[in-house]
């Protein structure tokens, strides 16, 4: 890197946005601009992302790698500490040859966990340990809640929904499932999704294709709207296009008529 | 007990001692903590999965380069292009600056944790605030009683002197 370099103060207010809140597309733009033409301000930006990359580690902790193969038998293999932290390594080997292999970052006192959807229209979404999240949109498996307004999102399996407060739900490690414990959703499921799964208090809803919506009350009753295709409510019944069913606290069901506008909306992709 | 073969055991350490490099290479691509803890994650399964691709020698960290930058564009694609900090172009010229200057990677890193300790005690807590706990800007701003974007400020200086102290240390070769 050019030691003689000092950055401008345009570059710097791009950093700063870049590392500690967001940048707006005309921002991006000119980020753009400044790291390809100028040599020097990508030289600059490379040691500067480098540097922040290097606090994270040293302060986040070690990366930690997990490696677990099908079925486990006993193993330990030990390495040496490295200058930037314990470095934890345990392997475990299979009878058989199928691995499935998981590695990732683990910093002291919080876990970074998996990406599972990516939010597209709303607020950062805030979880309950407090934290909001992130500002490229990405949402991680966690329990979240939402006071009011409308939230969408497309999980990574492709399913997008469109979610409204006041709301408790949660992301989940299968990319094909979502928790709600109170609120409305609606959520259109494309084919490459069937059998997405809404785990609602109780029971489960498991779509067998398009478009449909869920509305879980505080007391725990279940309303549930097919627009499109189909669904199975636990073990108890499937529900076709064009109709809708109550079940209400005592477990008992309860017709109802199908109503799309009590749902938010959720526009074609 | 049973072992691995040593060739195993080998590629496993190689994919370990590239972890922070390779950690700083994504992040340098998509600009942000958890979406390089994300990529970094997808790349590691598929550095497995291609381990007959590899032989034992070769360079490592040029073909985990290559393996994280495919990981980048599947993350960027799904991202959606609105959402991107760069552009195909720019990912490309930072990805080949990175690369250019990856080898002294784990020197610079070593040079980090001398140059935190120059730091005063008070930015070296902040840091720490930052980085360890999580604090977002907002939310140390408002325990500080400052704007977020003068601290925001602040902590850009503390990256900004402690990349001076890294380089300083690359070039003299000594302690500062």
């Amino acid at each position: 890197m050019n030691m003689d370099y000092y950055p401008s103060d345009e570059l710097i207010a791009l950093l700063v946005g870049m590392t500690e809140g967001e940048l707006s597309r005309d921002q991006r733009a000119r980020f753009n601009e400044l790291i390809v033409a100028d040599a020097d301000a990508r030289s600059f930006y490379v040691e500067y992302m480098s540097t922040h990359a290097m606090l994270e580690l040293q302060h986040g902790g070690a990366p930690v790698v997990e490696v677990s193969f099908g079925e486990p038998s006993q193993l330990s293999l030990s390495s040496p500490p490295t200058s930037y932290g314990s470095l934890l390594f345990g392997l475990a080997v299979a009878a058989s040859l199928l691995v499935a292999v998981v590695f990732g970052i683990q910093k002291f006192g919080r876990i970074n966990a998996p990406v599972v959807a990516t939010l597209f229209h709303g607020d950062r979404i805030k979880y309950q340990d407090g934290s909001l999240s992130n500002v490229d949109g990405s949402l991680h498996v966690g329990p979240a809640s939402l006071s009011d307004g409308v939230r969408k999102f497309t999980l990574n399996s492709g399913v997008r929904i469109a979610l409204e407060g006041p709301a408790t739900f949660a992301f989940l490690e299968d990319h094909n499932r979502f928790q709600l414990d109170e609120g409305r959703l609606r959520a259109h499921v494309p084919p490459e999704a069937q059998g997405f799964t809404v785990q609602i208090p109780r029971n489960t809803i498991v779509d067998l294709g398009t478009e449909f919506g869920v509305d879980v009350d505080a007391d725990g009753s279940v309303e549930i709207h097919v627009f499109k295709g189909a669904i199975k409510f636990g073990d108890a019944f499937n529900l076709k296009a064009g109709k809708s069913k109550r079940i209400n606290k005592q477990g008992e069901e309860v017709e109802s008529q199908i109503e799309g506008k009590k749902f938010p909306a959720l526009e074609p992709r | 007990m049973t072992t691995l073969s040593s060739q195993t055991e080998d590629y496993v350490q190689l994919i370990v001692d590239n972890q922070p490099r390779l950690y700083a290479f994504i992040m340098s691509l998509v600009g942000n903590a958890d979406a390089a803890s994300e990529v970094l994650q997808q790349t590691n399964v598929v550095l497995w999965e291609k381990i007959d691709d590899f032989e034992l020698g070769t360079n490592f960290m040029a073909w985990a380069f290559r393996i994280a930058r495919y990981q980048v564009m599947a993350y960027r694609q799904r991202l959606g292009r609105d959402r991107h900090v760069f552009d195909d172009e720019a990912v490309s010229a930072v990805a080949q600056t990175f690369e250019e200057r990856a080898s002294s990677f784990d020197e610079r890193l070593t040079a980090l944790k001398d140059c935190l300790q120059n730091l005063p005690d008070d930015g070296r807590k902040l840091l720490e605030r930052r980085y360890e706990d999580g604090w977002s800007v907002k939310s140390l701003a408002a325990e500080l009683g400052q704007t977020a974007n003068r601290l925001a400020v602040r902590l850009h200086r503390l990256r900004a002197t402690l990349m001076q102290c890294i380089q300083r240390k690359q070039v003299e070769g000594e302690p500062t």
